[in-house]
């Protein structure tokens, strides 16, 4: 079997990639978080236009009716962007849930015009992301997720990353579109996928970095002590993508296997991009700490993600749980079957 | 009227490039290679053509190795309508391009060829030029505004001294500048979309052309890298440095 990436995916995500260089750049982010508002509507025109918010509608609703691993691989790319636009959540993760619900034809096309946008509430996070502005509430009650008009809001919460805009949770009510578990499997791996996209993005800041900054005559890249931070960083996300890639594949496919494998892509996403940011801050040196160096818009919200949909140790023991109660089974025979 | 856009495939402008080994050119295994981007403005300012009701349909024709025809299906994600792709898989200079792009504007008759002005890896400069001269076109070259008003087209170049206008009667040739316009991103639907347009594959002996190399390559070598800058104190001592530097009197 060739793993590889087809052409003609690969030109889509890079088509993805040139788009949010060019459109959001550290400049953007730094405007968006001046403004205070942390959203833009000209962004989220260009977002629609390019075609993001319709990337898993299918045709017959004006999508393009791509797959999951499609939408993990360009979810890579906002997290690189550390795109802030409720986008993930309302088109990413909210239409795989409408299509398997059915008879959500016209709220589907509304996804991919940017006319609707929907909002996801689920009890494994203490918030709701991006309710303002949302026409939609998908949440969970009792392990089933209820579909209604986003009317009444919860207060203001703070967050960690000030590009996210977090309300409190509120009572759960609407029409019955299927069981929550597959909200948490879909946000969680496109959380992951954002965790690999913002590891890369911030493994190249600093290299970059190391590579212009002299120490002793001579760029710190050199040194070992530095090599090795980044060579190391470089590793873990060569061994965090396979896991991302399985875990859209097995959703997309509906294997049994698919939530373990999507925790086991979200548990190693999360810790890569914790730990990438932390080699990149060293990298920096002191002041990679400050808000003056870029590093802070990607290292916060790789904390913001460490704890949305299932922190580590949510996605631990459903591995634990998956491999010691026997569905999972390792070893020889069985893990790289 | 039709438009006849030439893109062609270079090392992305992003790519720090590097020499090879022996030093017989660019090391281009394992690069990303995008459309040139002055061909991308080209493509551009055809598609406004297109959109302000001037054009009609817009061509666009690579020459190069097979893996061109991925530039081609970036420009017809912007807006191209069909394409052409003469596959050479070795390199086709200048007066070879200029020579088949002479003969597809006989077989298409466009009312406008616009080019970029160079492409980033050999940055020749020549190609345009060519192809007014083999065609008898005329040519408005580093166009930074082109305006269509009937059978002319009014082109604002870019010179060493400003702005120069030039009135042209179509068909005629124009080669694009940085200025001209801000190319368009291809829309994810319009990427797809760009999968079914039409991607016609020639070769030169079809044109009747042949593309032999008339240039050999010699060497190719890293520029000398820049010495660091030194401080002075105040203008005596720069004025005394450029003077034992001898750029001043």
């Amino acid at each position: 079997m060739d793993f590889r990436i087809t052409e003609d995916r690969a030109a889509l995500v890079d088509s993805v990639r040139d788009y949010l260089a060019g459109v959001h750049g550290v400049e953007r982010l730094r405007a968006l978080d001046a403004d205070g508002s942390a959203r833009s509507d000209e962004l989220r025109q260009g977002l629609t236009e390019m075609g993001l918010r319709g990337l898993l509608v299918p045709e017959a609703q004006g999508g393009l009716g791509l797959s999951l691993v499609d939408a993990a691989l360009i979810a890579v790319e906002l997290g690189r962007a550390a795109v802030a636009e409720p986008l993930v959540d309302g088109a990413f993760v909210a239409v795989p849930l409408l299509i398997a619900a059915g008879g959500q034809e016209a709220l589907l096309g509304a996804i991919a015009t940017g006319d609707a946008q929907v909002a996801l509430q689920h009890p494994v996070n203490g918030w709701v992301a991006d309710f303002d502005g949302a026409t939609h509430l998908i949440a969970d009650r009792d392990g089933r997720l209820l579909l209604d008009a986003a009317s009444a809001r919860g207060v203001a919460l703070d967050s960690v990353d000030p590009l996210r805009r977090l309300n409190a949770p509120v009572a759960a009510k609407g029409d019955d579109i299927g069981a929550s578990d597959a909200l948490l499997d879909h946000a969680a791996l496109f959380a992951a996928a954002q965790g690999v996209g913002l590891a890369e993005a911030m493994l190249a800041q600093a290299t970059d970095y190391a590579k212009v900054r002299t120490q002793f005559g001579q760029p710190i890249g050199s040194f070992q002590a530095v090599k090795h931070h980044l060579a190391s960083a470089a590793v873990a996300i060569e061994f965090a993508r396979p896991l991302l890639l399985r875990a859209a594949l097995a959703l997309e496919q509906g294997l049994a296997s698919a939530p373990v494998h999507v925790s086991h892509a979200k548990l190693a996403a999360a810790d890569l991009a914790w730990s990438v940011g932390e080699a990149a801050i060293q990298v920096h040196g002191a002041m990679g700490y400050t808000y003056e160096v870029d590093l802070h818009f990607w290292m916060k919200r790789a904390w913001a993600l460490a704890g949305a949909w299932g922190d580590r140790a949510f996605h631990l023991a459903r591995i634990d749980a998956a491999v010691i109660g026997g569905s999972l089974p390792i070893g020889p025979a069985h893990s790289f079957a | 009227m039709k438009v006849l856009v030439p893109v062609k495939r270079v090392i992305d402008y992003n790519v720090k490039p590097r020499v090879k080994m022996d030093g017989s050119g660019v090391d281009l295994a394992n690069v990303k290679m995008s459309m040139n981007p002055f061909d991308e403005i080209a493509v551009e300012e055809a598609i406004r053509l297109k959109e302000k009701g001037v054009a009609t349909e817009i061509v666009a024709v690579s020459i190069g190795e097979a893996k061109a025809q991925e530039t081609l299906r970036t420009a017809l994600a912007m807006g191209a309508d069909r394409a052409i792709l003469i596959v050479s898989e070795t390199e086709v200079e200048p007066l070879g391009v200029a020579k088949l792009l002479a003969k597809v504007v006989a077989e298409e008759a466009p009312g406008l060829v616009i080019l970029g002005k160079q492409a980033i890896d050999d940055d020749s400069n020549q190609t345009g030029q060519m192809l007014a001269a083999l065609t008898g076109r005329p040519q408005g070259t580093f166009a930074s505004k082109v305006e269509v008003e009937g059978d002319t087209v009014k082109v604002t170049r870019e010179v060493d001294g400003g702005l120069e206008t030039v009135s042209l009667k179509t068909p005629a040739i124009i080669t694009t500048d940085l200025r001209l316009n801000e190319p368009r991103y291809a829309s994810l639907p319009n990427i797809m979309k760009a999968k079914s347009k039409p991607l016609a594959q020639k070769t030169p002996a079809d044109y009747g052309v042949d593309v032999t190399p008339r240039l050999k390559t010699l060497k190719v070598s890293e520029p000398p890298k820049r010495q660091a800058g030194i401080k002075v104190a105040d203008v005596d001592e720069l004025a005394a440095k450029l003077k034992a530097l001898g750029v001043a009197a």
